[in-house]
């Protein structure tokens, strides 16, 4: 037995039932190791989640699976602070993963 | 309130923000033993529900300021299972959670749990709200 956080996929049911991903831009701010940006990832045409913690960026990195890599970021930032650049086109979708 | 703004500025005109907060005046540990759930209790977390009041203070007023407006929330649970009290306090410590656990709790979960086997789990309550952008021109 190992740890196992919403093995019932209730977050994912959750978040596809509120918000349609399809083809969408994605924001995500507090995105830590990644477990929620696996979750709609694949149906979004690019994600670009932020995290303030280093370790838990790398983390994201190196769980990144391979059919993702091209269009998941995983950058450590703070969205507050001045000067991070995102992109012009802007996003359809923001996610905020407990954080504010 | 500067995040939600700058996110309000990142944003299409018609995007939407999904946000998830825990409800942590709900939050408990259980221990799930042959189809049974035992509530083992609950603990101090008034440092994360006053982390959770200001952000909902902040989603009302960026609303109330006319960027967003809330288009549905839905609540759920967030199962955590862990085979061991051990295990749950290291995945603590990873996530840099910083309260502490009362020992009655740890101690209780620990005996159901070498008594009669099961997992443990840290059950959250979640809150999704999903709010659209509004333009401010």
């Amino acid at each position: 037995m190992r740890v196992s956080i919403d093995p019932e996929s209730t977050e994912v049911q959750v978040i596809h039932e509120l918000v349609e991903f399809e083809g969408r831009r994605v924001l995500e701010v507090g995105c830590g190791d990644g477990r929620m940006t696996w979750r709609y990832a694949d149906k979004a045409v690019s994600v670009l989640a932020l995290d303030t913690s280093d370790a838990k960026i790398q983390q994201a990195i190196d769980n990144t699976p391979g059919r993702l890599s091209g269009k998941v970021e995983f950058r450590v930032a703070d969205i507050t602070q001045a000067g991070l650049e995102l992109p012009q086109e802007g996003f359809e979708v923001a996610i905020l993963s407990h954080s504010l | 309130m500067h995040a939600l703004r700058k996110i309000h500025r990142s944003l299409t005109e018609t995007g939407v923000l999904l946000d998830l907060h825990p409800e942590p005046e709900d939050s408990r540990a259980e221990v799930a033993r042959k189809g049974r759930l035992e509530i083992v209790g609950t603990w101090d977390q008034e440092a994360d529900i006053q982390d959770i009041r200001l952000a909902r203070a902040q989603l009302g007023i960026v609303e109330s300021q006319g960027f967003f407006v809330t288009e549905r929330q839905v609540g759920f649970d967030l199962l955590e299972h862990y085979p061991s009290v051990e295990d749950w306090l290291d995945h603590r410590t990873e996530r840099g959670d910083t309260v502490v656990i009362q020992r009655e709790l740890l101690d209780k979960a620990r005996d159901l749990l070498a008594t009669a086997g099961g997992e443990l789990i840290i059950r959250e309550p979640i809150r999704a709200s999903l709010l659209r952008r509004l333009s401010r021109d």
